[in-house]
């Protein structure tokens, strides 16, 4: 399934190369209900335009209407959605590299490191990972750097290339909180980098 | 009148949100024992990455009882009952 996702994410950033040529990618409904570890990293409004666009195969400028939209804002929000959702698939395709390494490769990394590591994995955001951790930000940002550092300098070369890529995209998976959640206090949603 | 579709999803249209949303048990605390613990993958001295949903909890600051880091990381009656099998 994870695969499928990806040839479709693909698919999707192939549309935009040559709308043309390629061929509409399309969801399927069983498809997006087995996407519940991405979906979630949607908000609302995201979770519309992914429904109305990849599975009831909405032309934009339905889509416009129905939502209510700008053409340029709508767009705006299809190429952000599309560019998380592939950064998305990445730390997913990669998270066995980061778990491994935290149950036979972590030794000699002190607590806050691994701490540091593991909330950037989930949230690419210093500022979010400050705010959990307690922290201040620029605390967060000199242990990340110096740990990302260590990696390239012992040829963790598979860990170096996550963090890497999640220095070159931060905030691309920011979480925010918001009250709603069936009584639970603080659930949390993605929302436009 | 107002708008009929302020609060409307079209997305619900394909049980999205249910898909999302449908297990009606949550555990959005659970005691610090053994067996809890057994079911994470340690990320240092407090953070906690469940082995089957990835979801990611945390050791409260007194210890006692452990708890997600984010509202989406909430595990489901479910998520934790097929881990223990």
């Amino acid at each position: 399934m994870i695969r499928c996702i990806g040839q479709n994410i693909e698919n999707m950033a192939q549309r935009d190369s040559n709308p043309e040529r390629v061929k509409i990618p399309m969801f399927t409904v069983e498809q997006v209900k087995h996407f519940k570890p991405i979906l979630k990293f949607l908000n609302e409004k995201d979770r519309d335009i992914l429904y109305l666009i990849f599975v009831a195969n909405k032309k934009q400028k339905s889509v416009q209407k129905i939502l209510d939209r700008s053409q340029p804002s709508l767009c705006y929000d299809i190429r952000r959605i599309r560019r998380r959702l592939k950064f998305i698939f990445y730390l997913t395709s990669v998270s066995d590299v980061f778990l491994n390494f935290l149950k036979s490769g972590s030794e000699g990394f002190d607590s806050e490191s691994i701490e540091v590591l593991t909330l950037m994995f989930y949230t690419t955001s210093f500022t979010q990972v400050a705010k959990v951790s307690n922290k201040r930000q620029i605390r967060i940002r000199y242990i990340f750097d110096k740990v990302v550092s260590r990696l390239a300098r012992e040829k963790n070369w598979p860990l170096y290339e996550i963090f890497q890529a999640i220095r070159e995209n931060l905030n691309i998976v920011k979480r925010v909180y918001k009250d709603s959640y069936g009584g639970y206090g603080s659930y949390d949603i993605f929302v436009p980098v | 009148m107002d708008n009929v579709f302020e609060n409307f999803y079209w997305h619900s249209a394909i049980g999205m949100d249910e898909e999302l949303n449908m297990n009606k048990n949550f555990a959005v605390k659970m005691a610090n024992t053994e067996d809890n613990i057994g079911s994470f993958i340690k990320a240092g001295d407090s953070l906690l990455i469940h082995k089957t949903t990835q979801a990611l909890w945390r050791i409260t600051d007194d210890k006692s009882s452990i708890e997600p880091v984010f509202g989406s990381d909430i595990l489901t009656e479910d998520e934790i009952n097929n881990w223990q099998g």
